[in-house]
């Protein structure tokens, strides 16, 4: 009884103490005593076990402490060339040791960096760095170990190409950097390290090229991320969702990819990409409506081919938006608009059925929004064929059921195929369709139209990081549209977008043709 | 772009809300089910000889299209006025009639005589469902009712096969017209002592021997007044001395004798009428120009021949002069109504005349003098001949 009382005791000493520890860690120094560094770096990484500790003396009695994290580093590293160097040298006094006479003459580690501060050292170890603590010095030694293992370098299975690189970003920041910076091999390319997230801290960097980037959107970016504070920062959304300009607006005002290639041609175009250790997605800024539609093929095949499958998505993207609404205004309320051989087999179709049409609408478009999710939630690739049995079967056995009219099931069709067309509109598509779905069920056209009205204010009125999200129509211009509802050839793609980028031309000479 | 204040956003919504009230069409939630469709409507007089009986070919969605073709039904109702008979059908055991697909209103002799056709078409135009563009026929020598009657070989509802040949007899055909309900209205509202025809529709035999409503002449009407039938060759020299001729036909065969016919397609039509009003006799002169394409010829002609060919086109012109001065002849001396619109010429070249003679232009219709000078133009008059 007595002990666990006391084994209880201990373990709240323990915890007060952490927590003070915790709260003075930006404030704590490293001491000159290697007693106390080692006391401090036990209550730091109390109750963690791959925390790993080596004590080691050298030939005149130097005593050095070693600390790294087990599983995060490279172990061989560690003993041949960083303990045996340090077993083996020998120095004339053993109060003369200093710390970068051994740094430059013993240790046999790239990359190493002294640091005072235990905040710093406890952000490193758990990083995968190890920690040389050296008695009588007040200062520590990181030396990069870093050994984990991480996915391989993959194609994204949601950005495929028929054609163009296979290359895609993986959860590594500094292999993610490494793809960018062999696509722009410049110095102007920055990249900028920062750290967010209190008990994460999440490595992110961001990207420019120096001659081409709008300073003031930078200027913004670097405003915004500073007043950041939060535990943890998981995925690049984190961060978007925080700077994004209108909060609670369904169209994203950020882009994303997983393809270093489409980073870079963001980059050249002005925009700003910030990579968040941990994800494999990049954020970009600015980002303009138009980009949903664009995808990297755009530029990798001939531009005939890709305007037009271009044009296609924003048909899509309309279609998808406003086929139920139109549908059941239609149905409901404007039969006038029918020629006689569709109203007569549309009619004797929904005479049959029991619902109305507005909710017959509504309950399909759930019902393939939920064989849709299943299908995207299902463990393995027989997701996404069960998902197609069960929207055939479903649909078939309604309509010969008389649950549901035919024509429905065409106009459900048509919306979720039309859906998967824009993936990156996919938020803002559900709301949208739903709303102008309730309009139309209401207003008939009057209600879509309203709709439509209030999409295009809300369009026009959407700013990314200071720029116009939909085309500046105040100032036209047809190398602003160069880019829009088709692509030009990359002869006549002379600037960059507008208003991305004050150094605007990009195509300086055709060369002959 | 700046960013819109919140005043004037809400500012901005309240306009687009206001603008789409007149943007768009009316609006009440109406289910498709909750209807049946109207195909065509018959109107008759009710037996004991007072308002009217109507019949509905309505489709009937009890059956579906997909496994037994869209099937028909009719349904009758009557009375007082057009819109007491059609109100009356609400009793029935079907859905709310509903008439915005109606093409076709036919109306029997017995109406046109005690009716006339206008007050239909104020109903027509001041009802919200029946369209302006609706297509009224007359029955001739039966009921109305009856032209519904037959069954239709595929079941295809008859309103819809007689829509269409109106559509393509004026197109392809040139010897029927194609009047709208709100070009009726146009005609009689302008205040004049107006006459028009409306296609007349007759039960024919199809080559099996079934009974099929087709379109046979015309039905002339003077005002609100039935004046008589239009004799179906009478419809072509209407439409060319109206200058409404579309397209179609003309044939002519040159020499009774010989097996000669000439059959050419019309590309356009034109006709001018200047008139000459001396010593109180009004004379016309009424000139169509016609573009031509042969469509069939007798071989012994040379088309090379510059001769032959201007001979072929006199001949033309002299069959095609006495065609239309014997139709208007016989117009002048039947029906006494002037279906040709020359009081229109008059009225718009000359309105100090239309001022003196205007108001006894019923008599002085019958006794105008016609003089058709046709002037017609073929074109792609070529031959081709293996070597």
């Amino acid at each position: 009884m007595f002990i666990r009382v006391s084994a209880k005791r201990k373990q709240q000493v323990l915890e007060q103490k952490t927590e003070a520890l915790n709260a003075h860690l930006s404030s704590l120094k490293v001491a000159s005593s290697i007693k106390e560094n080692i006391k401090i770096m036990q209550t730091l990484f109390a109750d963690d076990d791959t925390f790993i500790e080596r004590r080691v003396t050298g030939p005149n009695g130097v005593r050095y402490y070693i600390t790294y994290c087990d599983g995060l580093v490279d172990s061989q590293v560690i003993n041949e060339h960083l303990i045996q160097p340090l077993m083996q040298a020998s120095f004339k006094a053993r109060r003369a040791v200093d710390l970068d006479q051994l740094l430059r003459q013993v240790v046999q580690i790239g990359e190493v960096k002294k640091v005072k501060e235990f905040k710093t050292i406890v952000e490193s170890i758990t990083y995968g760095d190890t920690i040389l603590f050296v008695d009588g010095m007040e200062q520590a030694a990181i030396l990069n170990t870093k050994s984990f293992t991480l996915r391989a370098v993959n194609e994204p299975e949601t950005e495929k190409l028929l054609s163009g690189p296979r290359e895609g970003f993986t959860e590594a920041v500094m292999i993610n950097l490494s793809m960018l910076k062999r696509r722009l091999r410049t110095n102007e390319l920055k990249l900028k390290f920062k750290t967010f997230g209190e008990r994460s801290n999440t490595t992110i960097c961001i990207c420019y090229l120096d001659g081409v980037v709008d300073k003031q959107v930078l200027g913004e970016l670097y405003r915004r991320l500073e007043g950041i504070q939060i535990d943890g920062i998981l995925d690049q959304n984190y961060l978007t969702e925080l700077i994004r300009d209108a909060p609670y607006s369904f169209f994203r005002t950020t882009g994303y990819t997983e393809r270093p290639d489409v980073v870079a041609s963001k980059l050249l175009e002005g925009r700003i990409a910030i990579l968040v250790d941990g994800s494999p997605v990049a954020l970009t800024v600015p980002y303009l409506f138009i980009e949903n539609f664009q995808t990297p093929e755009d530029y990798y095949l001939s531009f005939f081919y890709t305007s037009f499958t271009r044009m296609l998505r924003m048909l899509a993207f309309f279609l998808t938006i406003s086929v139920p609404a139109i549908y059941v205004a239609v149905v409901a309320f404007h039969h006038e608009i029918l020629p006689y051989q569709l109203i007569i087999n549309l009619t004797a179709e929904r005479a049959t059925v029991p619902l109305p049409a507005s909710l017959e609408a509504l309950v399909m478009v759930l019902v393939f929004d939920i064989l849709r999710e299943t299908g995207l939630r299902m463990p393995t690739y027989g997701g996404q064929a069960l998902s197609i049995v069960g929207a055939l079967v479903i649909g078939q056995s309604a309509v010969e059921a008389k649950l549901i009219a035919a024509d429905m099931i065409i106009v459900v069709g048509l919306t979720g195929i039309t859906n998967i067309l824009v993936p990156k509109l996919n938020s803002s598509i559900e709301i949208l369709r739903f709303s102008l779905l309730l309009l139309g069920s209401v207003f008939g056209l009057y209600g879509v139209i309203l709709g439509y009205s209030i999409l295009l204010i809300q369009l026009l009125n959407l700013e990314s990081f200071g720029k116009p999200s939909l085309s500046d129509i105040e100032h036209f211009d047809l190398q602003h549209i160069k880019d829009y509802f088709f692509r030009v050839s990359w002869t006549n793609m002379i600037t960059r977008p507008a208003h991305l980028s004050p150094n605007r031309v990009r195509l300086k000479g055709k060369g002959s043709q | 772009m700046k960013r819109l204040s919140f005043m004037k956003l809400t500012g901005l919504l309240a306009t687009v809300a206001v603008c789409c009230t007149f943007l768009t069409g009316c609006w009440d939630y109406r289910g498709l089910n909750e209807q049946t469709i109207v195909a065509g409507m018959a109107v008759d007089v009710d037996e004991p000889g007072e308002g009217f009986f109507l019949t509905f070919e309505v489709v009937d969605t009890s059956v579906s299209p997909k496994e037994q073709g869209v099937r028909r039904k009719l349904i009758d109702t009557r009375g007082p006025t057009y819109l007491e008979a059609i109100r009356s059908s609400v009793e029935g055991p079907y859905p709310k009639l509903y008439f915005s697909n109606t093409p076709i209103i036919i109306i029997s002799e017995m109406v046109a005589k005690k009716y006339g056709i206008a007050s239909l078409v104020d109903f027509i135009l001041r009802d919200d469902e029946l369209r302006e563009t609706v297509r009224i026929l007359v029955a001739k020598g039966m009921k109305a009712r009856d032209a519904f009657v037959p069954e239709s070989e595929d079941d295809s509802l008859l309103s819809y096969n007689l829509m269409d040949a109106v559509d393509n007899i004026t197109k392809y055909a040139g010897t029927n017209t194609d009047i709208r309900a709100y070009q009726i209205y146009n005609e009689i509202n302008s205040k004049m002592d107006i006459s028009f025809a409306v296609p007349a529709v007759i039960l024919d035999k199809d080559p099996k021997g079934n009974p099929i409503p087709t379109l046979s002449g015309g039905a002339a009407f003077q005002n609100n007044e039935f004046k008589g039938y239009l004799e179906p060759e009478l419809m072509q020299p209407y439409l060319i001395i109206r200058n409404e001729l579309k397209g179609g036909i003309l044939s002519f065969n040159l020499d009774n004798n010989k097996n000669n016919d000439v059959v050419l397609e019309v590309l356009k039509c034109r006709t001018s009428r200047p008139f000459e009003y001396k010593d109180g006799e009004l004379t016309f002169f009424v000139k169509p120009n016609i573009r031509l394409e042969i469509s069939q010829l007798n071989l012994d002609m040379d088309l090379m021949d510059k001769k032959q060919v201007e001979k072929l086109k006199e001949d033309i012109e002299d069959i095609l002069n006495t065609r239309l001065e014997n139709a208007v002849k016989t117009v002048q001396q039947t029906l006494k109504a002037d279906i040709f619109k020359f009081y229109h010429s008059v009225k718009d070249r000359d309105p100090v005349l239309w001022g003196k003679i205007g108001k006894q232009w019923g008599e002085i219709f019958p006794n105008i003098k016609v003089k058709v000078e046709t002037k017609i133009t073929i074109d792609n008059s070529g031959n081709i001949r293996r070597q």
